[in-house]
């Protein structure tokens, strides 16, 4: 398997005045290129650690975090690894840094010394793949939040990273912001093969993932194609996450004794199941 | 007879600018005491201009705000006085925490409007505790708290100044299931305790469903839809229209529907749904029947 990130026996603390917290404990997971990954878990499970270890933010206390081979312990390979895996933050208010739109996606480009025509190609062509490129001469402090998020990403596409992990992109943002988001990490992924790591308290949005990974207090406790963890419904709650209303009602019936796959989310593949389920029990 | 009435409220901003933009245009509901009300709406739809109109932080353009059989603006010197009625939580309250200690921060409220000794003491201890912040806590910075937990403080500090009416802005957005299960429960158990009257502005159609009893619907700064939560979540074209959703358990039987559409039930939870199915479909489908 070709992969692009691998942990490999990982320790990571957060040291305090009075007591160290340790977040992971020999923790080893990785991640093949090209895949779209989901990473669930409560707040304090460890995911937000997980993601700033991907590409050096923070580094291991034992154990290494490989990047294309490169680890970043290596502060040699610090830029390269940098470059190949961008980070997608929480707040979008927090991650832009100029009053324009096409600014501030040049903002990276422009730092890798990259000639006026190659920064400009980047930024056009990034703009386009999160579809803001009308918006260019906008200013970013009217954006809405899903729009704000979509130039942060924009932001990392010109940097043409080969990885992009987002932590929590959507928490800040209503219905419709967060599907533009996910929409385009989506896209992201199917057209240009760029890996996703996505760490997110909503189940919705593992929906089309290759691969979801469920953590709890620093450890995964459920790894597998979305159709396997869905199923788990008892696991995912005392994780402490919730599980969408479609995946519960299906759990509960079967719970019920009703024969029934409840391993979906998608409302049509749900009403479809509960549809058939009536018709037989007209049938008897 | 209604405790909170909204009369014909209009709010322009930049008047006689050309910038001038109506924000919110002739609204009109009620509440009673006890009420939860759900308010919904896309960013922009004039939620927030609405919610700071409510304890006198803004000034109707024109239209009037009943609270308790008085309008609020009748003497406008004595606005003041409202917002010990009127408690207001905005989005993301962490962000407004500024004391020493966690205790500090909590009393703010209550000191200002004049609580002293053993009575302030009390207010704090008591909404403190609503919010489940643990009496080891209070002597802490709240810098060192959890997000969650500085959350919780911050609605606690609301809530000291013991308000008959509270308003909550998003207020569990970035919070995890169990984060989110902790603040609904705590207002709940204000509500029952004070029976005070709660406005709720959420993005989640799924929790107005499970906790509000009255939803009010806003697009473009006017009244789409107000009434009980059941009646509010029946138009389901019509709030697709205006971009909104219902709640997906909704949404499912009304696709079901499309193919069933003898099926009498409009499920607004989870459990309503399967209590629904299980005495429908009786034994029939079931693997052991």
């Amino acid at each position: 398997m070709d992969n692009i990130i691998t942990l490999d026996k990982v320790s990571f603390a957060y040291e305090s005045e009075d007591k160290n917290y340790e977040v992971l404990k020999d923790f080893s997971v990785s991640f093949e290129r090209g895949t779209f990954n989901v990473v669930l878990g409560h707040n304090g499970s460890g995911k937000s650690t997980l993601a700033k270890l991907l590409n050096g933010l923070i580094k291991p206390v034992s154990g290494t975090v490989s990047v294309n081979g490169l680890s970043t312990l290596d502060d040699e390979s610090d830029f390269i690894i940098k470059k190949a895996v961008g980070m997608v933050f929480q707040n979008p208010d927090n991650q832009l840094v100029s009053s324009v739109v096409e600014e501030d996606v040049a903002f990276g480009p422009e730092n890798l010394g990259l000639s006026p025509e190659e920064i400009r190609r980047r930024v056009d062509n990034a703009l386009k793949a999160v579809d803001m490129y009308d918006m260019r001469l906008n200013a970013t402090h009217k954006l809405s939040g899903g729009q704000k998020q979509r130039v942060a990403i924009a932001g990392i596409i010109a940097m043409e990273p080969e990885c992009i992990v987002l932590d929590e992109p959507t928490a800040m943002l209503d219905p419709k912001g967060r599907k533009e988001v996910i929409d385009t990490v989506l896209k992201l992924n199917k057209e240009k093969g760029i890996t996703v790591i996505l760490i997110t308290h909503f189940m919705e949005e593992a929906e089309f993932a290759d691969r979801v990974l469920v953590m709890s207090d620093g450890n995964i406790i459920s790894d597998g194609a979305p159709c396997e963890i869905f199923s788990q419904v008892e696991k995912i709650k005392s994780a402490g996450l919730s599980v969408p209303q479609t995946t519960d009602l299906l759990f509960k019936l079967k719970t019920a004794g009703y024969n029934v796959d409840n391993n979906v989310i998608s409302a049509d593949v749900c009403a479809s199941i509960i549809s058939d389920l009536i018709d037989n029990s007209l049938k008897k | 007879m209604s405790y909170l009435t909204v009369n014909n409220l209009t709010h322009t901003y930049g008047e006689g600018t050309p910038s001038r933009k109506v924000a919110i245009n002739d609204i009109s509901f009620s509440l009673e005491k006890g009420d939860v009300l759900g308010v919904i709406g896309h960013t922009g739809s004039g939620k927030s201009t609405l919610v700071t109109h409510l304890n006198g932080l803004m000034k109707p353009t024109s239209g009037s705000i009943i609270l308790d059989g008085k309008d609020i603006w009748e003497k406008p010197k004595e606005i003041k006085n409202i917002r010990s009625k009127v408690g207001l939580v905005f989005q993301y309250p962490e962000y407004q925490l500024f004391e020493e200690t966690v205790y500090k921060d909590i009393a703010f409220g209550p000191e200002n409007l004049g609580l002293v000794g053993t009575e302030l003491d009390r207010s704090v201890r008591s909404a403190a505790a609503l919010m489940k912040v643990q009496d080891e806590l209070l002597d802490k910075s709240p810098f060192e708290l959890s997000g969650g937990e500085k959350r919780r403080v911050a609605i606690a500090g609301v809530l000291a100044m013991n308000p008959d009416v509270v308003v909550f802005d998003e207020p569990t957005a970035g919070l995890d299931p169990i984060g989110r299960e902790t603040i609904f429960s705590a207002i709940a158990d204000y509500r029952k305790k004070n029976n005070a009257t709660i406005i709720i502005v959420s993005h989640s159609m799924e929790d107005i469903a499970a906790v509000c009893n009255k939803v009010l619907v806003l697009n473009g700064g006017k009244v789409a839809y107000f009434g009980d939560t059941r009646t509010v979540f029946s138009n389901v074209s019509g709030l697709a229209e205006i971009g909104l959703g219902v709640p997906m358990i909704t949404s499912l039987f009304e696709k079901i529907k499309a193919k069933h559409p003898d099926l009498d039930c409009s499920p607004l939870t989870v459990d309503e749904a399967l209590s629904f199915l299980l005495s429908y479909l009786g034994k029939g489908g079931r693997a052991d029947a």
